[in-house]
């Protein structure tokens, strides 16, 4: 019988669990599986952040597991957790690398796009990201990112131009894609500009009164 | 009062109390001789311990064995196992009173002394043996200890483990026996043992599944816990491991582990870490550190200042023990230093006390970071980061503190965030100014092109999500804004002035000035009695 990839994936999933609990996750016996564990989520679009920081944590503990081809998958890593903004899988991958792992040239590029979708510089993004295979050839990739970029859209505007978020949502190869990322979110076409959502009561006028609790003022009843 | 054998009565209580404080008239003896007030010290322990009166033994604990260590061993080791075992007659070198004397022995080595290596690894095997008596039982102890015990061993198993990647990684300070030595007991101080042993500990005693069954405000029953979870020494010793893995993580730099540690503990001041007031104080910091690597400030700010403050209103409770008090300050200092920088991200209101205490320490480096200084991060940070390790140590590892050792790694890491936050405090001072102001002119203050700072403005919006953390209460000082096309439109947030923290302090101040008063009126004669000004 063959398996669906979601079944596939369910499974490994399942086994990574129960290998990784308590002090079996440090086995580097098993360091084979969840490369190909990786691998998988990379072709099919699956993630498991939990096994594949474990696989840092492997190379960190054992480092005679490390072969010339594990930067690669260091990268790929990297890349899935990127996916992953605004949360931080990023940050906890990139906390437990080596320095030889950190001076590899691809890893300063995908530390980079990291920074620029950190500091929202997404014009630049989508045009540095064209220049390296391993984000073009990661499934999921793009619409990853234009999540993650909707979602800080959502945060800042109330109307947006289109001319700019066209910019910001980097190459559209078609009008209708633009169209479903507008109707996914329930943003509307207003003329030239595009709204995304009230916003006002974000800057409403608050005047912050001084709270007293009750352990501050404890030692003031004790005296008579 | 001499050790007769005979237990009873509670005037030979109110005398031991007595009998191991120091005497001046018995001298610290050299060689061989024990002085009798240890002796009678070890025996009653010994007595206590195998009884199982734990209140007795915490006394014992916390007061004897420091004043003790204080007035006859303060350069020199407690008497050796051997001498201990004759004094007791203890005929099982292995019993758990032997055990616990060794523990309480190289302890006071590290402490004190400077451990050889052959300390290093005989205090690694008494662990060992120490936790294989808990772990290894079928069925539950009977022994019961004092719960600040049972955190200081896990304390000192973690910190004897982080001591001994220091050694080893300071290759050139290590002579040709001792790497022999090395060579030949590559078993001793493994890290996964170390981190098998601590997980194990917490696994014997289901410590999360009654964490989570407390969280949800259910009662731990056996079915929870397990036949080990219902004994307190199995469930403290379980949940001071936690601790311990979540202060090992962070040592190693994985925030996530170490942050899956704690996701059950609720960090208020009813639950079981507030047992011991240092374990509280370890687990607030390496808490608020983890948060503070994954930019969740919020949450460390809410963590330190609520621990800082605890630290404040204890802080007489310490002052008897020299060398807690110092471990207890450095901590302190390291979560102000944190701290300066958190908020200086996140601009969150600080209680007064804690903002006057960043002031006093902090001040010329507050300054710096507000004007834009870069250098001052790698400070403050080295000032508040932990000592971080690497799991691996060889000979050819480089310097702990060398910019590729395991702190410079996590330095990287951080600045990355301070690279990324740069443009963010100018913005956020010029938008302060206004309620609105369209794009192109902030532009033009800024220096920037307008895609630029639309991109700052939405760069501003994501860090400030993320260092919300969990939310709860915190008073934001921060400004919040959105953007209507070319236009920002930036709140206008008042914050009424807060009267109410310096008046209490100012009250409890004017307290503290008639309890003197007072009592120099009482002690002087003389002098007319003073009536107390009343509130």
């Amino acid at each position: 019988m063959v398996l669906s990839p979601e079944q596939q994936f369910e499974e490994m999933r399942e086994e990574a669990y129960f290998c990784m609990e308590g002090l079996g996750r440090l086995n580097p016996e098993k360091v084979d599986f969840y490369i190909d564990y990786i691998k998988f989520q990379v072709e099919h679009g699956f993630y498991d952040g939990d096994a594949n920081l474990n696989i840092l944590k492997l190379y960190q503990f054992s480092p005679d597991l490390i072969t010339r081809s594990s930067i690669d998958i260091v990268h790929l890593i990297l890349v899935k957790a990127l996916m992953q903004l605004p949360k931080e899988d990023y940050v906890f991958c990139r906390a437990q690398l080596s320095q030889d792992m950190i001076d590899d040239n691809l890893t300063k590029k995908i530390d980079d796009v990291a920074t620029l979708l950190e500091t929202c510089l997404f014009p630049k993004f989508w045009s540095v990201v064209q220049e390296e295979k391993i984000f073009s050839e990661m499934a999921g990739f793009v619409e990853a990112a234009r999540c993650f970029i909707c979602h800080v859209i959502q945060l800042t505007y109330k109307n947006i131009e289109i001319d700019f978020l066209k910019q910001l949502l980097g190459p559209l190869s078609t009008d209708q894609e633009f169209d479903e990322i507008l109707e996914r979110h329930s943003w509307e076409v207003n003329g030239d500009s595009v709204f995304i959502g009230h916003k006002e009561e974000m800057v409403e006028s608050k005047e912050i009164v001084e709270k007293m609790p009750i352990e501050v003022v404890r030692p003031l009843l004790a005296i008579r | 009062m001499a050790w007769t054998g005979n237990t009873g009565g509670g005037q030979q209580m109110a005398h031991m109390q007595m009998m191991y404080y120091p005497t001046p008239a018995v001298e610290s003896s050299s060689g061989d001789e024990v002085a009798e007030a240890v002796v009678n010290f070890l025996k009653w322990l010994y007595h206590f311990i195998n009884t199982n009166e734990i209140y007795h033994v915490e006394n014992m604990y916390e007061d004897g064995f420091y004043k003790i260590s204080e007035f006859y061993f303060k350069d020199k080791p407690w008497p050796a196992p051997e001498v201990v075992q004759e004094i007791t007659e203890e005929k099982d070198e292995q019993s758990i009173f032997m055990i616990l004397y060794r523990e309480l022995y190289y302890r006071h080595i590290y402490a004190r002394l400077k451990p050889t290596l052959e300390h290093r690894f005989d205090s690694y095997s008494n662990y060992c043996e120490l936790f294989a008596y808990l772990l290894a039982a079928d069925e539950p102890v009977k022994i019961e200890l004092p719960n600040k015990w049972l955190w200081d061993i896990i304390d000192e198993f973690v910190y004897q483990f982080q001591s001994f990647q220091q050694f080893k990684s300071k290759a050139g300070k290590i002579n040709e026996e001792e790497k022999n030595m090395l060579r030949d007991e590559d078993d001793a101080w493994k890290v996964t043992a170390v981190l098998n042993i601590l997980i194990q500990l917490t696994e014997k005693c289901n410590i999360n599944a009654q964490l989570q069954a407390i969280e949800a405000g259910e009662p731990v029953t056996e079915d929870i816990a397990g036949e080990f979870g219902m004994k307190t020494i199995y469930t403290m010793t379980g949940f001071f491991s936690l601790v311990g893995l979540l202060r090992l993580y962070c040592l190693l730099g994985d925030y996530h582990l170490a942050l899956s540690c704690i996701q059950h503990v609720a960090f208020k001041d009813k639950d079981m870490m507030a047992l011991v007031p240092a374990c509280q104080i370890t687990a607030n910091y390496y808490a608020g550190f983890a948060y503070f690597m994954i930019r969740k400030y919020a949450n460390t700010i809410q963590l330190y200042q609520s621990i800082l403050g605890y630290v404040q209103r204890t802080k007489q409770f310490f002052q008897n023990r020299s060398f807690q008090a110092e471990d207890i300050n450095k901590k302190n200092d390291q979560m102000l230093a944190l701290l300066a920088i958190s908020s200086y991200f996140c601009p969150l209101r600080l209680d007064e006390s804690v903002n006057i205490q960043i002031k006093e320490k902090h001040s010329e480096k507050v300054t710096r970071l507000q004007h834009g200084d870069m250098t001052v991060y790698d400070e403050l940070f080295f000032i508040g980061c932990p000592k971080f390790l690497s799991p691996v140590v060889s000979e050819n590892s480089s310097s702990p503190f060398g910019s590729s050792g395991p702190r410079g790694l996590q330095l990287q890491v951080f600045k990355a965030e301070v690279e990324q936050q740069r443009l963010i405090p100018t913005l956020r001072s010029f938008l302060k100014l206004y309620t609105s102001i369209p794009i192109s002119k902030l532009a033009k203050f800024l220096d920037m092109h307008e895609n630029e700072v639309r991109c700052c403005l939405m760069a501003f919006k994501h860090k400030k999500e993320i260092a919300k953390g969990h939310g709860g209460d915190q008073t934001t000082l921060d400004i919040d804004f959105y953007v209507d096309k070319d236009m920002i439109h930036i709140s206008d947030t008042k914050i009424a002035r807060h009267y109410g923290d310096y008046y209490v302090q100012q009250i409890l101040k004017l307290k503290e000035s008639n309890k003197m008063i007072i009592g120099a009126a009482l002690t002087t004669p003389a002098v007319a009695p003073v009536t107390p000004v009343t509130m």
